[in-house]
C-alpha cells in the first residue's frame, strides 16, 4: 500500500532554489508531513513546464528534499533539461510524462520534508516543477543521493562538474559509511542550438571507483533551425541500477557532447551512494 | 480478477480542480464504484491532449487526484504530465502529444466504495482546454 502526495511551484531565476508549497487548486500546502506509520519514500515523479519560454536559454531542472523527515539528510536529483532556441517565436510545443526514480528514502513518521526545485542553467523563464512522493510502510536502507551539475561547452571536451545549483562543490565526497554506487541519473539540457547541428551527451565517472571509469550516455539532441525556425524541448533524466564499488576516495563526474557542436548543454549527474 | 474502468473529459481553468465522468459516447456513466472483490487500484492510465491550442505562450504541470469514499488513505494526488506551447499563429501545433503513459500503482480501497477521478492543470498558462482520458484497473 502506498500514499501519493504532490508539491509543485514555479521557479525565479537560475540557479537559486525555490520550495515547492503548493497542490495546484488546493493552495500552498508548504512542506509534506510523512504519513504516519509511513517509512520511506520508494518512488519520486517529476514533471516540469515552461509557461514563458526565453530564447536561447535553458539548463537542467533539479529537486531537493530537506527537512527533519529525512532520516539520513537532504537529497538531490537532477530530473531534466529544457533546451530552446527560438528565432520566427512560432509553434515550438512539447510534452512530457513523469520522470520516475525507483528510491530508498528513509523518512521518519510525522517529520517535515520540504522539496525544492531550481532550474541549473540559463534563465529560461519560470519554469514549474511538480514532484509526487509514495511514501510506504516499508523501511528504506541508508541512502544518500547527490548531484552534480554544470555547462560543458566545447566539443569532444571533458568537463569536470563540479556545481550543485548554487554552491560549487567540486568532486563528490564519498561518506565514510558508504561503499556502494546503486544508481547513476544522467542528463543534459540547456543548448543554444545553431543551424544542422545535434549529437549525444556522456557522462563519465573518474576515481574513487574500484571497476575503474564509468561513462554513460545522458541524452541526444538534434536541430535544423533556420531564421524562422524554432528548436527546442525536453530531455529527461534516466535511472540506471548499478553495483559499482567505491575506494573511498572522491568521484569526478564530467560531461562531454559529441557529434557535431550542438551549442552549450548543461550536464547533470546523481548518485545513489550506500553502504 | 481485475476490471478497468475508464473516464474523459476537459478542464477548462488552471488550478482547478475538475471532475473527469464522461466516457465518449456515455454521457454520464455514473460514479464509479468499487467491485466488491476489489481491494486495490494497481494501474493509472493517464493521456492529456488539447483540442484548442491557444495563440500564446502555455505551459502547465498536470495533476491526477483519486478520491471518494473507497480510498481507504483519502485523497490520492499525483502528476501525470505536462506541457508547454509557444504558438503565435493559427495553425500551429499545441502539446507534444506524448503525454499517455500507465503508472504502476498501489492505493488501497474500501470494496464497494465510491471513487472519484479529478484532474487539474497547475498554475501556469493554460494553453487552451485540455482533455483528459483516465483508465484505472481495480484487483
Amino acid at each position: 500500500m502506498a500514499i501519493y502526495e504532490t508539491r509543485e511551484g514555479p521557479m525565479a531565476a537560475a540557479n537559486v532554489w525555490v520550495a515547492l508549497t503548493q497542490c495546484g487548486s488546493q493552495g500552498a500546502l508548504n512542506a509534506f508531513s510523512v504519513p504516519a506509520r509511513h517509512n520511506s519514500i520508494k518512488e519520486l515523479w517529476f514533471t516540469f513546464t515552461e509557461p514563458v519560454p526565453a530564447d536561447s536559454a535553458g539548463g537542467i531542472v533539479c529537486v531537493k528534499l530537506s527537512g527533519g523527515g529525512l532520516r539520513y539528510g537532504e537529497q538531490y536529483f537532477v530530473i531534466g533539461g529544457q533546451g530552446r532556441e527560438e528565432t520566427g517565436n512560432s509553434g515550438a510545443a512539447d510534452g512530457m510524462v513523469p520522470v520516475k526514480f525507483k528510491v530508498n528514502i528513509a523518512v521518519i513518521s510525522g517529520g517535515e520534508i520540504w522539496a525544492y526545485g531550481a532550474q541549473y542553467g540559463t534563465d529560461s523563464g519560470t519554469p514549474e516543477v511538480a514532484v509526487t512522493a509514495v511514501w510506504s510502510k516499508e523501511s528504506a536502507p541508508e541512502r544518500y543521493y547527490v548531484a552534480r551539475m554544470l555547462a560543458a561547452g566545447a566539443l569532444d571536451t571533458d568537463t569536470l562538474l563540479t556545481t550543485l545549483v548554487d554552491t560549487v562543490l567540486g568532486a563528490i565526497a564519498i561518506s565514510p559509511s558508504c561503499h556502494k554506487i546503486y544508481s547513476v541519473f544522467g542528463v543534459q539540457g540547456g543548448i543554444t542550438l545553431a543551424t544542422a547541428t545535434g549529437g549525444t551527451g556522456m557522462i563519465r565517472l573518474r576515481n574513487g571507483i574500484k571497476e575503474g571509469e564509468q561513462s554513460f550516455c545522458v541524452g541526444a539532441q538534434a536541430s535544423l533551425s533556420t531564421t524562422t525556425g524554432v528548436s527546442g524541448g525536453y530531455s529527461f533524466a534516466k535511472q540506471t541500477m548499478c553495483d559499482l564499488n567505491l575506494t573511498g576516495g572522491p568521484i569526478s563526474p564530467y560531461g562531454c557532447q559529441s557529434g557535431v557542436d550542438w551549442g552549450t548543454p548543461v550536464f547533470g549527474v546523481g548518485l545513489e551512494l550506500g553502504p | 480478477m481485475s476490471t478497468f474502468i475508464h473516464r474523459e473529459g476537459p478542464i477548462a481553468a488552471g488550478d482547478t480542480r475538475t471532475a473527469i465522468v464522461t466516457q465518449g459516447a456515455t454521457a454520464a456513466p455514473g460514479v464509479i464504484k468499487v467491485p466488491p472483490w476489489a481491494h486495490k487500484i494497481v494501474t493509472v492510465i493517464v493521456g492529456v491532449g488539447d483540442n484548442t491550442p491557444a495563440a500564446a505562450d502555455g505551459g502547465m504541470n498536470f495533476l491526477v487526484t483519486i478520491s471518494g469514499d473507497g480510498m481507504v488513505e483519502g485523497d490520492q494526488t499525483f502528476v501525470v504530465g505536462a506541457c508547454y506551447a509557444d504558438l503565435t499563429t493559427a495553425g500551429d501545433t499545441g502539446m507534444g502529444g506524448r503525454i499517455y503513459d500507465s503508472h504502476d500503482v498501489d492505493i488501497d480501497v474500501e470494496p464497494n466504495g465510491t471513487v472519484n477521478l479529478y484532474a487539474e492543470a497547475t498554475l501556469g498558462v493554460l494553453s487552451g482546454l485540455p482533455e483528459f482520458g483516465i483508465t484505472i484497473q481495480f484487483q
